[in-house]
């Protein structure tokens, strides 16, 4: 198990070497100059010309990129060009909620649609009529949609959540879990079909094979099973979708925190591109890259301990 | 799998045991005020800060020398008494004794002087309003005189809260102003507590204990939030959770119908938007440095229409760029440009463009100004004049190219606050909005004339100087457009006028 996580680590450096210098280069064709945005470049030309030279900026791209990593190899991630404060800083400050949001989701997304595609899968009917249903209206529906109906709802009418905002755990336990639960489920929803899904079919063909009859055979409990021979040999393709679906709602993160104004790195990143805060935004990346890596990693690592075959 | 059930139960049930959303218990002996604004600003120095809406995060931290009242007169903030010379050439402040900043420095002659010498030489948006300052005097530790080359009888308008000069920064502050970019330094009733700010999304300030008047303190917190989502900023405001809302005409008129009851919009026309002809010289576009083109662009736009449409009841049709009830404005003005795309044509004709022109028109992004492009887009089609927008994304990305002369119009807003104030803006040549320094020996004779009479006795002088401005079609004014704010039944808050914004500081809990 060793080797494989080092193994994919070790695969994991060239993705993040690509997408920074792509974020470098991207960024570069965008419009907009943070020497012009910037007050002080704006007082005169000369001052403009002398902060794109103190930035750096009038150098080629790839010197620029060169530069970043070099200091990004140190642990430097530079300074905010707006802000001022360290880039680290300022994504370490964010993290927790992006964290919070994802982590939620997760746990909403797996318990749900686990739950409802095993149903669907033993019961079939009416269950599985549902899950269908909910799968097209929640590719129907847009999760920005889904997310002022329910701030609509849960905080305007009936008053039992926040709209908007964002509560430390530390401050606060339960403010911090009232005002993840709009955002969870603004994206959650769209993704519970999509486990609920695989894991019906996986289920489905599972349950059929000769060696549930043969465990049935021996005098297994029916939960026992269902639930742990079941399930488990059918959650290899349903960890494929899990993952997939905890990198689609990190990109869901942008705009969830846009709606609820949560301070973490999706909002960030938006500003900073926005801005054209080339130091941030890269800042930015590297921590998303991470987080994905991080989850495929998960992903690579539950492959393995639910078939042994992969470890090797 | 029993586990992962157990876990989610265990969520679910603690958020159901929790209850409905409450004030947290710390703010219960003192409300929280929660101010929602589109605007996330770019630092939190006074010198190169926006000012009005852009500049909410100064006001609890700042105090201003001096208060503007609704109904124009000046009111002590950090200053108790001043005095204007007669040919308004120099001002003489007298400070409060027991006046500190947050961090217990008293406040000095020299700190305000070190402080004004700071924002001048910044030479940020608005510095060019003390351009004519040539020397501040220490008279005593809380005295100090400013001394101008030219007389300006509004010269009081630059220290409050709305023009930022007044912003007094802490000495420690400029010793480190890199500082000022995420923490503040001022005398204000409150603090920016940095542990509980996120840059650019949330913005909370503690009380000063060292503020001079504790009785002016009414909120344990004051927390601003960055909502950049109009519908989100609403659903806050209907949820409670926000009290107050900083917010534009737009916004007002899309949701002015089905508010709750314990909601209300206060606002007041004390703006105005319009298109800036910047390239008045034809650098850029050639066609823009004829006066029968300008004129053409006034023609072609149906102000009522627009206006109507897009921002109803909070907004008043109007072609100069001086509001109703300000000093300046003339009725008899709002007869100059009826919507007449006949004779836009045929002015454009006659100055040699019978094919219409191209024109490019820039903004800083946001709803409300890529409503008013789309619109000044749409007008303009029906006289042949073809419009290419040209979004910026944020205000600083416009005002950068600005300056450079890259810019041959802009949609903008700007106020009706104090003529001898706004001309360093909109109407001078080194104003901060003429980057082209456009000039007219006839509107700076008016100028001059109208700058030099006391305030009581010039308004048919500033009459003259926005007559010549129209005619001379620097500008394509929409509409008086009013500065909104939703406010709860929690807060009081009255109507802004010739303060031109809400200070915070003025808001009070209901009782």
């Amino acid at each position: 198990m060793i080797r494989l996580i080092l193994h994919r680590l070790l695969v994991s450096i060239p993705l993040l070497l690509a997408v920074t210098l792509l974020t470098y280069v991207l960024d570069s064709f965008a419009p907009g100059d943070v020497a012009a945005t910037l007050p002080q470049g704006q007082t005169s030309l000369k001052a403009y010309l002398a902060l794109r030279h103190k930035l750096g900026l009038d150098q080629p791209v790839m010197q620029q990129y060169g530069h970043w990593l070099w200091r990004a190899l140190h642990g430097d991630l530079g300074t905010s060009y707006f802000s001022g404060e360290r880039v680290v800083n300022l994504l370490n400050q964010r993290l927790g909620v992006t964290l919070s949001i994802v982590v939620g989701v997760l746990i909403v997304c797996v318990s749900a649609g686990l739950l409802l595609g095993a149903l669907s899968a033993l019961r079939g009917g009416i269950v599985g009529r549902t899950i269908d249903i909910l799968s097209i209206a929640g590719l129907a529906f847009p999760s920005f949609w889904v997310a002022l109906i329910l701030i609509e709802v849960f905080a305007v009418k009936l008053e039992w959540l926040p709209a908007i905002g964002y509560t430390s755990i530390f401050a606060s336990p339960r403010l911090w879990l009232m005002s993840l639960v709009l955002p969870v489920l603004a994206v959650a929803l769209h993704s519970i079909t999509s486990i609920a899904k695989q894991t019906r079919d996986a289920m489905g063909e599972v349950m059929g094979r000769d060696f549930i009859r043969a465990l049935r055979a021996s005098g297994l409990s029916e939960t026992s099973v269902i639930w742990k021979h079941g399930l488990r040999n059918a959650a290899l393709p349903v960890v494929t979708v899990i993952g997939l679906v905890m990198i689609s709602a990190l990109g869901s993160t942008v705009f969830v925190e846009r709606i609820f104004v949560l301070p973490g790195l999706g909002s960030l990143a938006v500003e900073a591109a926005t801005n054209s805060d080339i130091a941030l935004l890269q800042g930015a990346t590297l921590y998303f890259t991470l987080i994905v890596i991080a989850i495929n990693l998960a992903v690579d690592v539950s492959y393995g301990w639910l078939n042994p075959k992969v470890r090797t | 799998m029993k586990k992962l059930l157990a876990i989610t139960a265990g969520i679910v049930g603690a958020a159901a045991l929790a209850g409905s959303w409450q004030v947290p218990a710390y703010a219960a002996a003192k409300p929280v005020l929660t101010v929602g604004t589109a605007f996330a600003p770019l630092g939190l120095d006074p010198s190169i800060s926006g000012n009005g809406r852009a500049g909410t995060m100064l006001m609890p931290a700042y105090e201003p020398l001096v208060r503007t009242r609704p109904d124009g007169t000046f009111v002590p903030a950090l200053a108790t008494k001043w005095v204007v010379s007669p040919d308004f050439k120099s001002v003489t402040f007298t400070l409060r004794a027991n006046a500190k900043f947050s961090d217990g420095t008293p406040v000095t002659a020299q700190a305000v002087k070190n402080s004004i010498n700071y924002w001048v030489n910044k030479k940020g948006p608005f510095s060019v309003n003390l351009a004519s300052l040539t020397s501040i005097d220490v008279l005593g530790p809380t005295e100090v005189k400013l001394n101008f080359s030219t007389g300006n009888p509004d010269v009081l308008y630059n220290f409050n809260t709305y023009w930022l000069a007044g912003d007094i920064i802490g000495p420690a502050a400029l010793k480190d102003v890199g500082s000022l970019r995420s923490t503040t330094d001022g005398a204000g009733a409150y603090v920016l507590d940095p542990a509980q700010t996120v840059s650019g999304k949330s913005y909370t300030y503690v009380p000063n204990k060292y503020y001079y008047d504790p009785a002016a303190i009414r909120f344990s917190k004051i927390i601003i939030d960055v909502i950049p989502d109009a519908n989100a900023a609403i659903a806050a405001m209907k949820a409670g959770q926000v009290q107050f809302l900083v917010s534009d005409a737009l916004t007002a008129n899309a949701n002015h119908t089905g508010l709750p009851k314990n909601l209300r919009i206060i606002a007041d026309p004390v703006q105005w938007v319009g298109m800036f002809v910047l390239d008045r010289d034809g650098v850029i576009n050639p066609a823009l440095k004829h006066r029968r083109v300008r004129q053409a662009l006034n023609y072609g736009i149906d102000r009522q229409l627009v206006s109507k449409a897009l921002l109803g009841a909070y907004a008043l049709p109007t072609d100069q760029i001086q509001g109703k009830g300000f000093m300046g404005h003339d009725d008899a003005l709002e007869a100059r440009y009826p919507y007449d795309p006949a004779k836009a044509k045929a002015l454009l004709k006659a100055a040699g463009y019978p094919n219409g022109i191209p024109l490019t028109i820039s903004y800083s992004h946001d709803t409300f100004n890529a409503t008013l492009a789309q619109a000044f887009a749409g007008q303009y089609q029906k006289i042949g004049v073809k419009v290419t927008i040209d979004e910026k994304q944020n205000f600083g990305a416009l005002i950068g190219p600005l300056i450079q002369k890259k810019l041959s119009a802009i949609i903008f807003t700007s106020n009706s606050d104090s003529p001898n104030i706004a001309k360093f803006q909109t109407l001078m040549p080194n104003g901060s909005l003429n980057p082209f320094h456009s000039t007219d020996p006839k509107l700076e004779a008016l100028i001059a004339a109208a700058s030099a009479l006391p305030s009581d006795k010039a308004a048919s002088a500033w009459q003259k100087v926005y007559a010549r401005v129209v005619e001379l079609g620097w500008f394509v004014p929409l509409a008086a457009t009013d500065v909104v704010y939703f406010v709860s039944d929690k807060i009081v808050a009255h109507k802004p006028r010739h303060e031109v914004v809400i200070d915070l500081m003025d808001l009070k809990p209901a009782k």
